[in-house]
């Protein structure tokens, strides 16, 4: 018992450090409407930024003043920084689609994390203890440390104050205001330049707290802002997009269900969280405390798609062939590369057939991925099935997945429907990661090669080529089927599919469904051109290359994403071999990329070959 | 009326509808023999929208019931509504903005002829002609291979009648298709809209705030106020109506007993 008020405790002082950094990304979400991915990476240079600031001001001030000066300090650097960050880049982003300014968020963490790695090293940091509380209490005769019953208080204190500063300053009238309608606030004459650049620092600057007040408590390291923003999200949807009330229910919520996870359910402490998640978003689609949002716009629909034209044929006809020729000119090494490099394509291709033509945006496509390496390993590992048989098992796993995850998923669209896919993501990864001896664990399964006749990689590199030019061509036909066209439908206007008796659910869990399947087939080739499976290939990571392959060339038509993948894939890959400092690079390009080609690399393309759009179309819209 | 002997092909019985505590619409009959175009007024806040919706099956009432055919259309979806043969336009023309004029009309016809599902064929060879045909219908022949979202409103407005007409409606429900448009195109749309009706012999609902659209071109008139039918006839009827003058201009009695006050 005495034990159990302890775990709950632990679990609130827990509760605050996370309600300060979700209570930033839902203010910012509010106002701005970005998602801001970089939200972890601010809080974790936060606790970095109030270790070094503690050592510097360590000699001039004390323990006492230097610790509890450096925190708050800190904060306010860090927020400085987001708002320039905010003024140069975001800034820009306003107007484009949604996911673009993921994207650029996205390139700040790379950046954030290499400079991280850079200016601190790959070690673990351990903070000071806080000067003047670094005792404990006793509780019921168990030992309770004293700074985190201090940090009991300011989860609280913090909501208070925002409470406060919501209700009763103009400051925060303008940002209720904006919440609710910005173009109404717009019309009446406020400066939103000002207002956005103030609450996207002042988001920040509570994450940055957030970050720093971990400093007495755990080790930093430059994997916390990854760890920390996929908590936020689940708090953040779970609370309901922009409500800070819901915030902090939901922050506790998830504290307290960590804290007594770990005592009850040992063996699914990962999927908890999620489930939970879950679980929330299909009884209350807005969270907790959220009001429903306008739908996500992944794509702005203002351009019809073109079949493509002899010139753009012949020149895809070429490129197929000379890939086709690779084997000749490129050495085995290159050549598996090049099969990674096609594989992810296809895994590219099959999120667009999500994204843009269904206009369904998934942050957890890995899962898919995920299930059919799985698929094709555990048919190989347990069943000694053929490559041939493994090859249509991961798939079918893929397409069980995904008919599972589309009957959930119905009612939710836009961000919610994103955060649902990642919740499905994670769940799966921590099956796989906590499967024990079926799946490997974290060992993965090893040993899923590809028989004799397909082993080299000459040959394995000709069948990826055959496979993904064929399930390709596959996506685009579907895309520009009747179903396609009906999914793409609903996407542009629910309201006109009902009225032509389109419907929406069905097509949707349909698209879903299809898309599951490529990027299961995906899965499964790369399971045999690994040789292995981990459960990294269901991880948070991959799904968030895939957007970026996606949003990178361009959402409106399917060659942006194989574009996108073979630039990303080849770029990350050979930055990755050549440079130490691959991601500060990788995050500069995608951040450049985003601010000047909202269209995406495909854009480019659009331009040069810019066709007059009055032309009478004679064309027979054939592949 | 003499035309209420034919059998009507929409009828509304006894439509109830509140929202919260405000009654809506509040026991309303209505029957609309076929091939009628009957015009759906009142003052704002009446109930005409409310109304409008749940004969579309957007909104299902709280009690009454609404029949095509005979047939109780309670419950159902819009989408199988249209499939029994309701078309419907929108106060804002809702077009697919990703596809061009043409392929609007052949999605339309796709799902007209129940093939949405098909996974195999090109969808933009479906149904060429016809779709052709039905754009030179509305005047918009040349504008086929023109992306929807760079058209002119009125263009827009004729490209969802058009798609309205793709599954030959005998019923055409219409909310306020006239409304964010030029003095000129109102005329035409609607002109063009009447034309279509009587030569298919379609039964048109519309509701309408420009009383010119409402006295040219309907045949019938129901003013709805306070939730419940406050007049209902030909448009001279209605025009003389005591009751509609007073709800629409006011009889002058708030003026005559603030008068005394201002003058202080």
């Amino acid at each position: 018992m005495d034990f159990l008020l302890v775990q709950a405790l632990n679990g609130l002082a827990s509760a605050s450090s996370l309600f300060l950094v979700a209570s930033g990304l839902s203010l910012i979400f509010g106002v701005t409407r970005i998602v801001n991915f970089a939200h972890g990476a601010f809080y974790m240079l936060g606790a970095y930024g109030a270790y070094s600031l503690y050592r510097l001001l360590l000699p001039l001030l004390g323990t006492g003043w230097g610790f509890w000066l450096a925190l708050p300090l800190t904060a306010l650097a860090v927020a400085a920084v987001a708002a320039l960050v905010e003024i140069l880049i975001l800034r820009r982003l306003y107007d484009a689609p949604e996911l673009l300014q993921l994207l650029a968020t996205f390139g700040l963490t790379l950046i954030t994390e290499d400079l991280v790695l850079m200016v601190w090293g790959a070690e673990d940091l351990l903070g000071p203890r806080a000067p003047g509380l670094k005792g404990a209490v006793s509780i019921l005769g168990q030992k309770f440390p004293l700074y985190d019953l201090a940090l009991l208080a300011v989860g609280p204190v913090v909501w208070l104050a925002l409470r406060w500063w919501l209700t009763r300053t103009r400051w925060g009238l303008l940002v209720r205001a904006a919440t609710q309608d910005r173009a109404m606030v717009a019309a009446l004459g406020v400066n939103q330049a000002w207002l956005f650049t103030g609450v996207f620092a002042l988001g920040v600057f509570l994450a940055a707290l957030g970050g720093a007040i971990q400093l007495p408590r755990d080790a930093i390291h430059h994997g916390m802002g990854l760890q920390v923003i996929v908590a936020v999200f689940v708090v953040v949807v779970i609370g309901g997009l922009g409500s800070i009330s819901g915030a902090l229910l939901a922050s506790v919520l998830i504290a307290e269900l960590n804290a007594f996870g770990i005592l009850l359910f040992p063996r699914i402490t990962l999927v908890l969280m999620f489930l939970v998640m879950a679980a929330v978003l299909i009884v209350r689609p807005s969270g907790l405390l959220g009001k429903p949002q306008a739908p996500a716009q992944a794509v702005s629909p203002s351009r019809p798609w073109q079949p493509w034209q002899p010139p753009v044929r012949w020149l895809l006809l070429a490129a197929v062939g000379l890939a086709a020729s690779a084997p000749l000119w490129l050495g085995d090494y290159r050549l598996s590369v090049a099969s990674e490099i096609l594989i992810f394509m296809l895994f590219a291709a099959s999120l667009h057939l999500m994204m843009g033509v269904g206009g369904l945006i998934s942050f957890g496509h890995a899962a898919f991925f995920g299930l059919g390496a799985y698929g094709a390993a555990l048919s190989v590992h347990w069943l000694q099935a053929p490559m041939g048989l493994a090859l249509l098992n991961g798939p079918l796993l893929a397409i069980a997945g995904a008919i599972l995850l589309g009957g959930f998923c119905l009612r939710l669209s836009g961000v919610y429907l994103a955060m649902l896919t990642l919740a499905f993501a994670q769940i799966v990864w921590s099956v796989l990661f906590q499967g024990g001896e079926w799946s490997g664990g974290d060992n993965g399964l090893l040993g899923i090669w590809p028989q004799a006749w397909a082993a080299s990689p000459a040959a394995f590199y000709g069948l990826t080529l055959a496979v993904v030019v064929l399930a390709i061509l596959l996506i685009r036909r579907l895309s520009l089927s009747p179903f396609g066209y009906a999914v793409r439908g609903c996407r542009d206007n629910p309201l006109r599919a009902e009225a032509i008796g389109l419907p929406r659910g069905p097509l949707h869990w349909a698209c879903m469904v299809f898309a599951g399947a490529f990027a299961g087939l995906a899965g499964a080739l790369y399971a045999f051109l690994k040789g292995s499976v981990f459960p990294d290939s269901v991880a948070i990571p991959l799904s968030v290359d895939g957007l970026v392959m996606v949003m990178l060339g361009g959402v409106q038509s399917l060659t942006g994403p194989v574009l996108g993948a073979l630039v990303y894939k080849g770029l990350s890959m050979s930055l990755i071999s050549a440079v130490e400092y691959w991601r500060l690079i990788l995050g500069g390009l995608i951040v450049v990329l985003a601010t000047a080609l909202p269209q995406g690399l495909s854009g480019v393309i659009d331009l040069v070959r810019r066709a007059p759009p009055t032309g009478p179309s004679t064309e027979e819209p054939r592949p | 009326m003499s035309c209420s002997l034919l059998p009507p092909v929409l009828e509304a019985r006894a439509l109830r509808k509140s929202y919260g505590g405000v009654v809506a619409v509040a026991g309303l009959s209505l029957s609309v023999p076929r091939g009628q175009i009957l015009a759906l007024i009142g003052p704002n806040g009446a109930g005409k929208s409310t109304t409008f919706n749940l004969l579309t099956g957007h909104l299902s009432p709280d009690s009454g019931d609404v029949l095509l055919n005979g047939q109780s259309l309670a419950g159902l979806p819009p989408r199988r509504i249209w499939r029994m043969g309701v078309g419907r336009t929108f106060q804002v023309a809702a077009t697919f903005g990703s596809m061009t004029v043409l392929e609007n009309i052949q999605m339309g016809l796709i799902s007209a002829h129940n093939r949405y599902r098909a996974l195999w064929p090109w969808a933009g060879a479906l149904y060429r002609d016809q779709a052709m045909a039905l754009l030179d219908l509305v005047g918009l022949g040349p504008l086929g291979p023109l992306p929807c979202a760079t058209l002119a409103y009125g263009d827009v407005k004729r490209l969802e009648l058009a798609l309205a007409l793709v599954n030959d409606p005998h019923v055409l429900l219409m909310d306020e298709p006239t409304a964010g448009m030029a003095l000129a195109e109102r005329e035409s749309v609607m002109e063009l809209t009447v034309t279509l009706a009587r030569q298919r012999t379609i039964t048109v609902v519309f509701t309408e705030h420009d009383m010119d659209v409402v006295f040219r071109h309907a045949d019938r008139v129901a003013v709805i106020n306070r939730g419940t039918l406050l007049a209902d006839g030909t448009p001279d009827e209605v025009q003389q109506n005591e009751q509609v003058r007073d709800v629409y201009l006011g009889r002058g009695a708030t003026y005559r007993k603030q008068a005394p006050d201002a003058e202080r």
